[in-house]
């Protein structure tokens, strides 16, 4: 075999299917590598919490006898000597907590609300707090003050505003986008009418684009129902196509109804006699919807504006018309907390559509 | 040529039905992988259908690859190998077989019960309970095998390729096993042995280890063999084997943490994870020189050779996510690094770069001496070989430039401290990045199916029989 042939002297002697084994050393700088590896990691363990030692239940906490408190029992490393956290300076004790425990008996309790409860310089979670708490130190000034201001306040404020809408994207994107679009913009979904969500920016609204109403609107939810057959079950198929094409004609101006229900455009006296009857209770007698005619909560469409909450085809009016329509925005009062609240009202409110002044 | 005894031929047979499984494997394997990475970039992919969603196919392509196509290069791999450096014809043919076989029955087996939706949630480690004592048995069958034609040897030495082989069958039977550890209650659930934070560390032992024994420890044996007989070269150092063999034995097995990073295991635990993946690189790296410098010598090989270019390529695919692991082994760049797709392109970095080059390697090696002949096309293996690596290049780069910008889309503020992106911001993102995956995945799909084809042609072509007789003692 040809490999036979060369380098014999420096080879081990060992053969396996004709393979040879050289006795060169390792490369010098592999070999500088390797040793560096290793005192790295002898470093690393100095500097940072490493070594398990025993864990034990702790009973003396700060003064405090009877506490019980698992204490971690490691090596903390030298991070811990160094304070390595500039922003986050520990959990501190509330008069709640020391409350509490005075309540349970520990009547010699000396700690003051606002002391450390403990200091473990570098752990993990400590570098999560010290990241967290300088970024909120970069909001806080601005955070305080929406904790006290109105939304309208905060809309009139110029540099209050901007902070709220920047805070107020990934809140809207987190929160509301899935339904609304990450524009607000809506989503008219022509395959599944049922999933369709109203568009946000345009001053089309279903129950007000006064900031109270809009904050009431996500606070509590709404649940707007349209009937099928608007609740007359005498109406045929004939008439609810006839009220389908009155409905599109309205939409389109080629048919229109004054504030007294009277036909003012187009030949539709049989479908509008209908409308009257059955759907002028929630749509008005001008179908311009609940809200233009002064009822806050049913959250009947405008029929007459031609913007869509489901989609104006035949079909799908007809299908709305036919088997009604129930849609749900979930609440968000218990769910966020009061400042996000009022930030998710400005923005919508600054979309576009916004409206002033009180509701009306 | 049957006038050779067939206990003093290599028993080939099984081999060969090894790699061939192997190729199809692949094949199988890297096709849903393609599906799956479309139906990231293109979700309409998913159909509503339950069955062919992201979720279920996902650990369908992982298991299929690794355990399909990387088990079945190891098994046919080993026992090709482990037969030329002892001289000895398999022991225990038997059992040998019946490992083969439950082996394939454990793998289908996780092809069909995944998509129903039965699995342990446990990431490389999904197949329920009892396709575990499946693939556990026959596992047990190749150790057996194994260390029984290790007993046969014909020299007192034991070359080190099969030291890194004995090192993964034993580690891996340790780790799936413990990792395994459940209370079934049908054949579709079991709960884990294990609750919580224990769960985790042991899931990830268990996680990180398959990744150091299965994967690098098997396969580094496999290119001890067919690196240095492909180049006909010897192997460079064998202090140097000695070495990075018991270092990276030793460190590999700490490190599972550094899957945990950041979550709710010790600060300890974590710090030990990071410190040993550090101390890692040259463990890991000697393997890689010991490749590469066996090489000198036969440089002018990889002008020629696409296989040796598959070998070597790998070789440098290996040093540099051995390189990359590390880095992201470290606190501060795993906390940008986790959850984000750069951890998807180290670990096919690893797998399309290192795993799937050297294995590909070894498959053709094999296949031209089992079958005694030349692949059908050499055209067509240098085909395979470029449309691999730029594959695995498209895919690597891709999610590299995926995971960094959602890195840091997902920590970028504003001057107020503000968020800027939501979520689903850095989920449109992803959207060209994803697409590039798709097609590199498709590359290497369809490299391998070339492989496939090819290796059809080449078998067909043969026709006198293919017995080879044992290589007497030097
Ligand atoms: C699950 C889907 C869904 C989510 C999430 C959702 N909404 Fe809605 N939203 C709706 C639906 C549906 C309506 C229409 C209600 C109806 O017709 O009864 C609506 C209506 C509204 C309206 C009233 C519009 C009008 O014309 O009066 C406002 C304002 C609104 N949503 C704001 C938000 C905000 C802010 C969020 C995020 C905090 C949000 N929504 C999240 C589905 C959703
Ligand atoms: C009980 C009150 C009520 C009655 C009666 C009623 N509607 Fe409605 N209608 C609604 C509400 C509320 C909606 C909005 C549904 C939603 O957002 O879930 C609606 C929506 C619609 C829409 C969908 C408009 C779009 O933009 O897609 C049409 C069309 C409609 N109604 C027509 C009618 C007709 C025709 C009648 C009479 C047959 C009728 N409605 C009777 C309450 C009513
Ligand atoms: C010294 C060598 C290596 C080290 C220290 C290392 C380290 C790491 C780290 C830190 C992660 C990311 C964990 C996370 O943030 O979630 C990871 C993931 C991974 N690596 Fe490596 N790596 C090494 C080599 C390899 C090689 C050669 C492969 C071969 C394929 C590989 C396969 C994987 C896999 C499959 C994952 C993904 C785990 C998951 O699903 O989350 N690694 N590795
Ligand atoms: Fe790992």
């Amino acid at each position: 075999m040809s490999d036979h042939n060369d380098q014999n002297d420096n080879s081990t002697g060992h053969e396996w299917d004709g393979i040879r084994e050289l006795k060169n050393p390792p490369p010098t700088w592999w070999a500088w590598g390797f040793y560096i590896g290793l005192s790295f990691v002898t470093a690393y363990y100095i500097i940072y919490p490493s070594t398990p030692l025993n864990n034990k239940i702790q009973e003396v906490v700060n003064g405090v006898t009877g506490m019980e408190v698992l204490v971690d029992g490691h090596t903390k490393g030298i991070m811990a000597l160094v304070n390595s956290n500039p922003y986050y300076q520990g959990d501190t004790w509330t008069q709640a907590e020391i409350d509490a425990l005075k309540a349970k008996g520990h009547t010699e309790l000396t700690i003051k609300a606002g002391d450390l409860k403990y200091q473990d310089g570098w752990t993990a979670v400590n570098e999560m707090r010290d990241d967290v708490a300088e970024i909120e130190l970069i909001r806080a000034a601005s955070m305080k003050k929406l904790e006290t201001m109105s939304v309208d306040e905060i809309i009139a404020d110029d540099q209050m505003r901007q902070f709220t809408l920047g805070r107020s994207k990934v809140l809207f994107g987190d929160n509301c986008a899935a339904c609304h679009a990450s524009g607000g913009q809506g989503n008219l979904n022509a395959a599944h009418p049922e999933y369709s969500f109203p568009n946000l920016t345009d001053d089309d609204w279903l129950f007000g684009g006064w900031t109270a109403k809009i904050m009431e609107t996500i606070t509590s939810g709404r649940e707007a129902a349209m009937p099928a057959k608007g609740g007359n079950e005498d109406l045929t198929d004939a008439d609810v196509d006839s009220l389908a094409k009155f409905v599109i004609a309205m939409a389109d101006g080629s048919a229109a109804v004054n504030d007294d229900g009277a036909l003012t455009k187009g030949s539709f006296a049989g479908a509008n006699a209908l409308f009257q009857e059955t759907c002028a209770g929630c749509h008005g007698a001008n179908a311009k919807g609940s809200l233009v005619n002064g009822d806050f909560d049913t959250g009947a469409v405008n029929l007459t504006d031609g913007i869509w909450r489901f989609g104006g085809d035949m079909a799908t009016v007809r299908d709305t018309i036919a088997n009604g329509r129930v849609a749900k925005m979930p609440a968000f009062g218990g769910r966020l907390d009061e400042v996000s609240l009022k930030i998710l009202t400005v923005r919508v409110h600054q979309l576009g559509g916004g409206m002033d002044g009180e509701p009306q | 040529m049957s006038s050779v005894a067939e206990k003093d031929q290599y028993n080939y047979d099984i081999v060969k039905f090894c790699v061939i499984t192997g190729i199809v494997m692949g094949v199988l394997g890297t096709l849903v992988g393609t599906f799956v990475a479309s139906e990231l970039a293109f979700p309409w992919l998913n159909m509503d259908i339950a069955e062919i969603s992201f979720g279920r196919l996902r650990p369908v392509h992982t298991n299929v690859v690794i355990f399909g196509f990387g088990g079945f290069l190891l098994y046919g791999a080993g026992l090709y190998m482990v037969q030329h450096t002892t001289h000895a014809r398999i022991a225990f043919e038997k059992v040998a077989w019946t490992g083969v076989a439950l082996w394939l029955i454990g793998c289908l087996a996780v092809v069909v019960t995944l998509p129903l939706g039965m699995t342990q949630a446990k990431e490389y480690h999904e197949a329920e309970w009892w396709i575990d004592i499946i693939l556990a048995l026959s596992w047990v069958c190749l150790t057996i095998t194994f260390l029984g034609t290790v007993a046969r040897r014909k020299m007192s030495h034991i070359y080190v390729g099969l030291w890194f082989f004995m090192t993964m069958l034993f580690m891996v039977t340790y780790i799936f096993v413990f990792n395994g550890l459940c209370i079934p209650v049908d054949m579709s659930f079991s709960y884990s042995a294990y609750a919580g934070i224990h769960d985790a560390m042991t899931q990830w032992w268990w996680g990180h280890n398959a990744v150091g024994f299965f994967l690098t420890a098997g396969f580094i044996g496999v290119m001890y063999y067919f690196v240095p007989k492909h180049a006909n070269r010897p192997i460079y150092s064998y202090r140097l084997s000695v070495l990075h063999f018991w270092s990276l034995t030793f460190l590999y097995v700490w490190v599972g943490a550094h899957h945990l990073h950041y979550t709710a295991i010790p600060d300890w635990t974590l710090s030990l994870g990071a410190g040993m993946s550090v101390a890692l690189i040259f463990p890991s790296w000697g393997g890689m020189i010991n490749g590469m410098m066996t090489m000198s010598g036969a440089w002018d090989k990889l002008r020629t050779d696409p296989v040796m270019r598959f070998m070597v390529v790998a070789l440098a695919f290996y040093g540099m996510s051995t390189f990359e692991g590390p880095l992201m082994g470290t606190k501060s760049v795993n906390a940008l690094s986790h959850y984000t797709d750069w951890t998807v392109g180290h670990v096919h970095s690893g797998a399309l770069g290192w795993n799937a080059m050297i294995a590909i390697g070894a498959m053709y090696h094999m296949i031209t001496r089992m079958w005694n002949t030349e692949m059908a096309s050499e055209k067509l293996v240098n085909l395979h070989f470029w449309i691999h690596l730029t594959g695995a290049v498209f895919y690597i780069t891709a999610m590299w430039g995926s995971g960094v910008l959602q890195g840091l889309m997902w920590r970028a503020f504003d001057e107020y401290g503000n968020l800027v992106y939501t979520f689903a911001d850095s989920v449109a993102a992803m959207h060209p990045f994803y697409a590039l995956r798709a097609l590199g995945g498709f590359l290497v799909f369809l490299g391998l199916s070339i492989m496939l084809f090819n290796t059809i042609k080449t078998i067909g072509a043969v026709k006198a029989g293919t017995n080879t007789p044992l290589r007497a003692a030097d």
